[in-house]
């Protein structure tokens, strides 16, 4: 889906600067504990805190009992061996890799941790964003996305795709002017892409309701 | 004739500031590049970098466009048009770019080169998720990578020599680019391919010279060289001593200064006769050194790339001081001006100018704006790619080269008493005690692949080795303290290492060293020298005194003198009374802890510039003291004050202000 010659041109630095905000909400950090079993017992990561325990003697089904017990508040607790680990970064550094789309290859590469790594718990991988730009790359076009904070254009793209691929991110940048009307946006967006360009807005506040998880 | 200065780029005698912004011609339709090139001139800019990169001019193996298909890549053109407008030039032709292209300048076919590849320690290829494409690490110990180097490199060298100072207006070379693994430098993500093996036991036969000797250092029995087999990670029960680890962490520096040195033989071989400098990505620990790159034969300056995030201070202060400390020109050779797309952030004017204003304060000398026009993939600079002006960018820096060129900032200097030396062997150590060292699988801010952080893998006081507690390679506790110390106080100090030449090392008046129980021979008979040669020079050591040598052999070297008395002193806790009986000159002082205070003076005169800077989010009002009358005319952000000995001046939340004595 993304196309290796992807071009991104033309950003207005302070629209494209809340890039980092935005994608928080529609990808939110996941809190993850790490937890690695080793002979003399075993050491999580949480937080950036180490917890070290050694002889800590935990019958093999009910590490993942006790590990959610100990770190209640992670989204999600993945237990790894060394050799676990190691099979893991064999599979996802494979020839066969290559050929794959950087889209496809971070999906595979959750499919081969979910399948591999004992993960609890276990759901969905796909993230909103993803989603949506798969969703939007089913057919051909333009998609003008505006960000409205109150009256205020917050955040704004254009989003090419082509035969199925996003081939190119842009700005209202790239017509030197009105960057912050959104009604002037998209009638530049009308004049360059005609009917192949649909613009879609959206408020901060229904973003965070649709998407944030 | 051109070289590099300690105060900027030398051209037939004339030293001129180095102040450079970065260009990429054939990512600007060629109609923009005159327009480009004038406004970057307007802005004060006298020098542009350009990278070459490979993928873009070699198109298919052995087919090469420099403008015949695409008028963009024509180079010559460029660099003729640089020369008509009276620009400098500083290229970098890689064959590592960046750049954030999406196999980072290498030509496709040779990152899929199986005998190009870098290998993990299971023999995969070692992957890089960019945000375009996946691709593989190439290994800096290929013999291929640097034939089919060398190959593009002679296709170059025609054009690169007729545009080369006398002829023409380049004048410099960047060997590579912040060549340390792909952002991947813990010791066991790789390099085990075959050549990089190869490479690995060439280093232990310089350095053991016998199967025999080896076998005594690391514990095992060896028919020869070629039975050993590297780490893959610290395993204390394989019944290996410690030097075997820590030869495989010395072996990843080893390999980047041999890929160093291929390069810059290379560049040599295009006959440009030009200086050539190289950019560290952002290390200043294991596996890179900065002393040890700059003595390179034919390698002049290696700098830091910086890109703050806003408001910081920490990462600037420690890198451009280290930079001052231990590098012939303290060279930024990437300091951001903009941002990548994938960042999530873009620095507003403001931020930039705190940035660069605290580290021109800090010491740096040499500069690389990066980018100067705005490209595929890259937001914030000061032009956009079709050649409009961004106001607040362009301004500042139109505001701040006039202030530098006017005022001869870089002939100005910090002169502090005290150096920090970190202990490059402690960084070691915490890398090869790993017990493994899984690739990270994430790039910026879209492909956060599922990492597996390095604490999990952790082994503390391996061997009975003393370890510093800190988590972090780069970082050592007593170390962090003396800096929270010293910043109280408002002392001035340099950072350095181990490495350093010990005529600069005698340059200071007191020495931080980083010290445990374990200290090399080499690095305890430096500190001696120091601390014996007198003139008012103290050592101060901590947390531990050494009494061993790397192999746990005693050596009392530093121990023997601490006990005469007098020339050592030994703190494992660094506070502010702890440095009580040491008496520290300021010319200047200020009282506020928000506040930052740096001197420069200038070497052929009695010039001085006072930076003060506030990297606090509240305006403040400050008592700067000092002795006796003094005038001062405000130079950046700052009005004329005078007074006897004291005045006060308004500092605005996060900036930096410059006077100058008169």
């Amino acid at each position: 889906m993304i196309d290796r010659n992807l071009v991104v041109e033309y950003l207005e630095p302070t629209l494209w600067g809340r890039l980092g905000h935005v994608l928080r909400i529609l990808e939110p950090v996941r809190e993850v504990a790490h937890v690695l079993i080793e002979e003399e017992g075993y050491r999580a990561f949480f937080r950036g805190r180490l917890y070290n325990r050694k002889g800590a003697d935990i019958p093999e089904g009910a590490v993942g009992q006790q590990m959610e017990a100990q770190f209640p508040e992670a989204d999600e607790i993945r237990i790894y061996t060394r050799d676990t680990i190691a099979g893991f970064f064999t599979a996802v550094q494979g020839r066969e890799i290559y050929d794959m789309d950087i889209d496809t290859y971070l999906q595979f590469m959750y499919e081969t941790l979910d399948a591999r790594i004992q993960i609890l718990p276990l759901r969905k991988r796909r993230g909103n964003l993803w989603e949506l730009l798969e969703t939007f790359g089913r057919q051909d076009g333009v998609y003008n996305i505006g960000v409205m904070q109150g009256e205020a254009l917050y955040f704004q793209c254009m989003l090419e795709f082509r035969a199925g691929k996003l081939v190119r991110v842009t700005t209202a940048d790239r017509y030197g002017q009105d960057v912050f009307d959104w009604e002037k946006i998209c009638e530049n967006v009308r004049k360059e892409f005609s009917t192949e360009a649909v613009s879609i807005m959206i408020t901060l506040e229904q973003l965070q309701e649709k998407y944030a998880v | 004739m051109v070289r590099f200065g300690e105060n900027g780029i030398i051209i037939d005698g004339r030293e001129i500031p180095l102040y450079s912004g970065a260009i990429h011609y054939w990512r600007i339709e060629r109609k923009d590049w005159s327009g480009i090139l004038e406004q970057s001139k307007q802005m004060g800019f006298d020098l542009i970098e350009t990278y070459i990169p490979w993928s873009v001019h070699e198109t298919e193996p052995g087919v090469y466009d420099f403008g015949e298909q695409d008028e963009r890549k024509d180079l010559e053109a460029f660099l003729t048009l640089c020369e008509q407008k009276g620009l400098w030039v500083i290229v970098r032709p890689g064959p590592h770019i960046n750049a954030e292209m999406t196999l980072f300048g290498y030509p496709e076919w040779i990152l899929a080169d199986e005998e190009i590849q870098a290998k993990t320690a299971q023999g995969t290829s070692v992957v890089y998720p960019y945000v375009t494409k996946q691709f593989a690490i190439p290994s800096y110990a290929s013999r291929k990578l640097y034939r089919e180097t060398e190959a593009y490199f002679q296709v170059l060298q025609p054009i690169l020599r007729r545009h080369s100072y006398p002829a023409g207006n380049i004048v410099a070379v960047q060997a590579d680019n912040e060549t340390c693994y792909f952002f991947r430098e813990r010791p066991y993500v790789m390099d085990y391919a075959g050549d990089s093996l190869a490479l690995y036991r060439q280093m232990l036969r310089e350095k053991y010279h016998s199967a025999d000797r080896v076998s005594a250092v690391y514990g095992k029995d060896f028919p020869d060289f070629e039975h050993i087999q590297p780490p893959v990670g610290y395993d204390e029960k394989a019944g290996y001593s410690m030097e075997y680890y820590l030869d495989w962490t010395e072996y990843k520096e080893y390999q980047i200064l041999y890929a160093l040195e291929r390069m810059v033989r290379m560049i040599e071989k295009m006959d440009l006769g030009l200086p050539v400098f190289h950019n560290c990505a952002y290390q200043d620990y294991t596996p890179i050194s900065v002393q040890r790159i700059e003595r390179i034969p034919g390698l002049s300056v290696a700098g830091i790339d910086a890109y703050p995030e806003p408001c910081d201070t920490k990462m600037l202060k420690q890198r451009i001081r280290y930079l001052a400390g231990s590098s012939r020109l303290p060279f930024v050779p990437e300091f951001g001006s903009g941002s990548w797309f994938d960042r999530g952030e873009v620095l507003n004017a403001g931020e930039e100018e705190f940035g660069y204003l605290y580290a021109f304060m800090n010491g740096m000398k040499a500069v690389n704006f990066y980018m100067l026009a705005e490209r595929d993939r890259w937001t914030g600079a000061p032009l956009t790619c079709d050649g409009r002006s961004r106001e607040s960018y362009r301004r500042l820096f139109e505001r701040m080269l006039r202030m530098l060129k006017e005022q001869e900032v870089c002939r100005y200097r910090r002169r502090p008493e005290v150096l920090l030396l970190k202990n490059y062997d402690m960084g070691r150590l915490k890398a090869c005690t790993a017990r493994m060292d899984p690739n990270t699988l994430s790039s910026n801010l879209f492909i956060q692949g599922p990492d597996i952080p390095a604490a999990l893998f952790a082994k503390e006081n391996a061997a009975e080795m003393e370890q510093d507690t800190c988590a972090e390679t780069f970082e050592e506790d007593w170390l962090i303290q003396v800096m929270g110390t010293l910043d109280a106080l408002h002392i001035d100090y340099d950072l350095s290492d181990c490495y350093i030449d010990e005529d600069r090392l005698y340059e200071y008046r007191y020495v931080f060293a980083a010290s445990y129980r374990q200290m090399s021979e080499t690095d305890q008979r430096l500190l001696r020298g120091f601390a014996e040669a007198g003139g008012g020079r103290r050592l101060i050591l901590g947390p531990s005194m050494p009494v061993e040598d790397r192999r746990k052999n005693p050596c009392l070297l530093l121990d023997s003198l601490y006990r005469e008395g007098g020339k050592i002193s030994l703190l494992k806790e660094v506070t502010q009374e702890s440095l009580a009986d040491m008496s520290f000159a300021a010319e200047y002082s200020v009282t506020d802890r928000r506040v930052e205070l740096t001197v420069h003076t200038r070497r052929e005169s009695s010039g001085k510039l006072l930076w003060l800077a506030n990297g606090s989010e509240d305006a403040l009002t400050c008592r700067v003291t000092f002795r006796g009358k003094r005038r001062l005319q405000g130079i950046w952000n700052s009005k004329d004050v005078e007074g006897e000995n004291a005045f006060m001046v308004d500092l605005e939340p996060y900036s930096v202000s410059v006077w100058k004595e008169v």
